[in-house]
């Protein structure tokens, strides 16, 4: 291998990498919030790269109609447990409002907006942002209807939620997008070479959006209040109820970070891969071995987890196409001998 | 309740009970504080002290269970949420003092006034009244709360109870594994508070120590008070000598 070929495929992980540590710091921040192995990661990459993609060939993105239904759900669970504590006072009637704007007539805005604009002329980071529209309050509703209720349970069991959560947007999936992938457009066709190796504008935006998101995500825990309280939350959970920060709360504002981090990672992954609606499981699983790197706790081992699973995917692919998933896999086996024997015991659960 | 003060109590609780599936932690406990005073609740281990608090505040375990009335005010509030119960000034600093080990005290301190949003109040202000208690804490404030000592996470711990302004704070052995001087210390602090019009109501295993800074006291026992009167009519009780105070100092 000479070095052209070495720095085409370094190219290639770190661009993969920088992929997968906004799934991974997805992970490491939902699990450290709500004890949850967010599973249903995958789905959000496939649904929002092919929301994407329908808003661009001027489909109706069907994922509106998922929206509108789990919303349904989520106002009926919120009404039906308001009713089963009618006997407490006060009623939550202001909560209830709230309810139906989010849950009911947000939904039907949305389904509003699509008919009546022409998504297809729009720039791309335009048909993005509306394509999070979507997904993020579709990934707080889910933690409404499927974990808020059960917060408390045991990590086994929100994982085992997790994975019915998982197969059932995958059936969704299936059933709104059908069985075809599709890609998007290039965010560019700009390319450059340095020196011997040819740089490709798409891995440039796909490092450089993936490398200010992270740094969005550091201002935010770092110097927000919301940052501060979702830290507080993954710290110490008693701690966070008693200064008035809800479990379900923390809850809803991590699924909805993690909703649009894993629609944006699949955004930036469709204009290169043809994305179905099953593409975002092995993706997102990959963020997951590299979320372990990081014990599922910290942000830096979980990025730095993202790029050695980019670059040995890209050299494996190389050398042992037939093996790159097992290569990649197989890595949790030493990192979680390597973690075991390193930290201490005092992990509970 | 038959404390000769004929001001309305800021904090009551009537008949409260509170079981662990079917082992009863307190039977009816009724007490009441009002506003300034500082209120100690003594006992032994197992009596139903912090239970007590949890349930007041509502922040028992998912498997506690708590009956009766919390009257904030006058208001029952023993269905609201911790948060509901916080905004309208109950704070509670539990004896595990739960901070944010990996934050800073200064974080630690901000995210105390989370629920305390009012126009024209920024949690500067807040901070500067703190400070002001507890001026080590500003020295400190960039060091993580982990770092500290155990009399500096107690003052940590108060201090942000004492961010989202509460009426009445609830401290839950707030001397625990304390040295002898940082303990006096923060028994101080705890009788400062009372120039603030902060109702407290304290928990404490050195009873002699709370019943000092204390106005009025309660004896609970396997679950029951067994026992109430003026702190300094308390500390006197042959009784209360003989099982909390140890012998004659």
């Amino acid at each position: 291998m000479d070095f052209g070929i070495f720095a085409v495929l370094a190219q290639d992980g770190v661009t993969n990498g920088a992929v997968y540590a906004l799934l991974a710091m997805a992970l490491v921040l939902v699990f450290s919030v709500t004890r949850i192995i967010f599973l249903p990661q995958g789905e959000f990459i496939g649904f929002g790269a092919l929301t994407v993609a329908a808003l661009q060939s001027s489909q109706f993105p069907k994922l509106i109609w998922l929206l509108i239904g789990i919303g349904v759900l989520t106002f009926l669970v919120e009404l039906g447990s308001a009713l089963r504590q009618r006997r407490y006072k006060p009623l939550p009637r202001r909560l209830l409002m709230w309810s139906v704007i989010e849950n009911l007539i947000y939904p039907q805005f949305i389904w509003l907006l699509a008919h009546s604009l022409d998504w297809q002329g729009m720039p791309m980071a335009v048909q993005i942002l509306f394509t999070l529209a979507i997904t993020v309050p579709l990934g707080i509703m889910i933690y409404r209807v499927a974990f808020q209720p059960m917060a408390e349970a045991s990590v086994l069991v929100l994982l085992i939620v997790s994975v019915g959560v998982h197969f059932a947007m995958l059936g969704m999936g299936l059933f709104i997008f059908g069985p075809e992938g599709s890609t998007t457009r290039a965010f560019t066709e700009w390319s450059t070479s340095l020196g011997e190796m040819p740089v490709s504008g798409q891995s440039v935006v796909v490092m450089a959006v993936a490398g200010s998101l992270i740094g969005l995500l550091y201002l935010f825990f770092d110097r927000t209040l919301y940052g501060k309280a979702l830290r507080a939350t993954a710290v110490n959970r008693k701690g966070a109820q008693l200064v008035g920060i809800g479990t379900s709360q923390a809850g809803r504002m991590a699924f909805g970070l993690a909703a649009g981090l894993g629609t944006l990672a699949g955004t930036l992954i469709a204009p290169l891969n043809t994305v179905g609606y099953d593409t975002g499981f092995v993706v997102a699983l990959k963020g997951f071995v590299a979320a372990i790197v990081g014990g599922l706790a910290s942000y830096p081992l979980a990025a730095a987890g993202a790029l050695l699973v980019g670059l040995l995917e890209s050299y494996s692919s190389y050398w042992a196409s037939a093996y790159k998933e097992v290569i990649v896999f197989t890595l949790i086996i030493p990192v979680l001998a390597w973690r075991s024997l390193t930290s201490g015991h005092g992990d509970e659960e | 309740m038959s404390a000769d003060n004929n001001s309305k109590p800021v904090l009551e609780t009537r008949n409260l009970s509170v079981r662990y599936g079917k082992v009863e932690a307190l039977r009816g406990t009724s007490i009441s504080l009002r506003a300034g005073e500082i209120v100690t609740v003594i006992g032994p281990n197992g009596a139903g002290k912090s239970s007590l608090l949890n349930a007041i505040m509502g922040a028992l375990p998912s498997e506690g269970q708590a009956q009766g009335e919390v009257l904030y005010q006058g208001q029952d509030v023993s269905h609201h949420a911790i948060e509901l119960r916080l905004g309208k000034g109950l704070a509670l600093v539990p004896e595990k003092r739960e901070l944010f080990t990996t934050m800073t005290v200064e974080d630690n301190l901000v995210l105390g006034a989370y629920r305390r949003r009012k126009a024209g109040w920024s949690y500067r202000d807040g901070l500067e009244g703190i400070y002001a208690v507890f001026p080590r804490l500003k020295e400190r404030r960039h060091q993580l709360a982990g770092t500290m000592s155990g009399g500096e996470r107690q003052m940590v711990a108060i201090g942000r109870a004492l961010m989202s302004d509460p009426k009445v704070l609830m401290l839950d052995e707030p001397s625990l594994g304390l040295a002898p001087r940082v303990m006096a210390e923060v028994f101080q602090v705890i009788s400062h508070l009372r120039d603030t019009g902060v109702a407290t109501l304290l928990i404490e295993q050195n009873s002699r120590a709370a019943l000092k800074v204390s106005d009025y006291g309660y004896v609970l026992e396997v679950g029951d008070v067994t026992l109430e009167g003026k702190a300094s009519e308390l500390a006197q009780n042959p009784r209360v000598i003989e099982a909390y105070l140890g012998a004659k100092h």
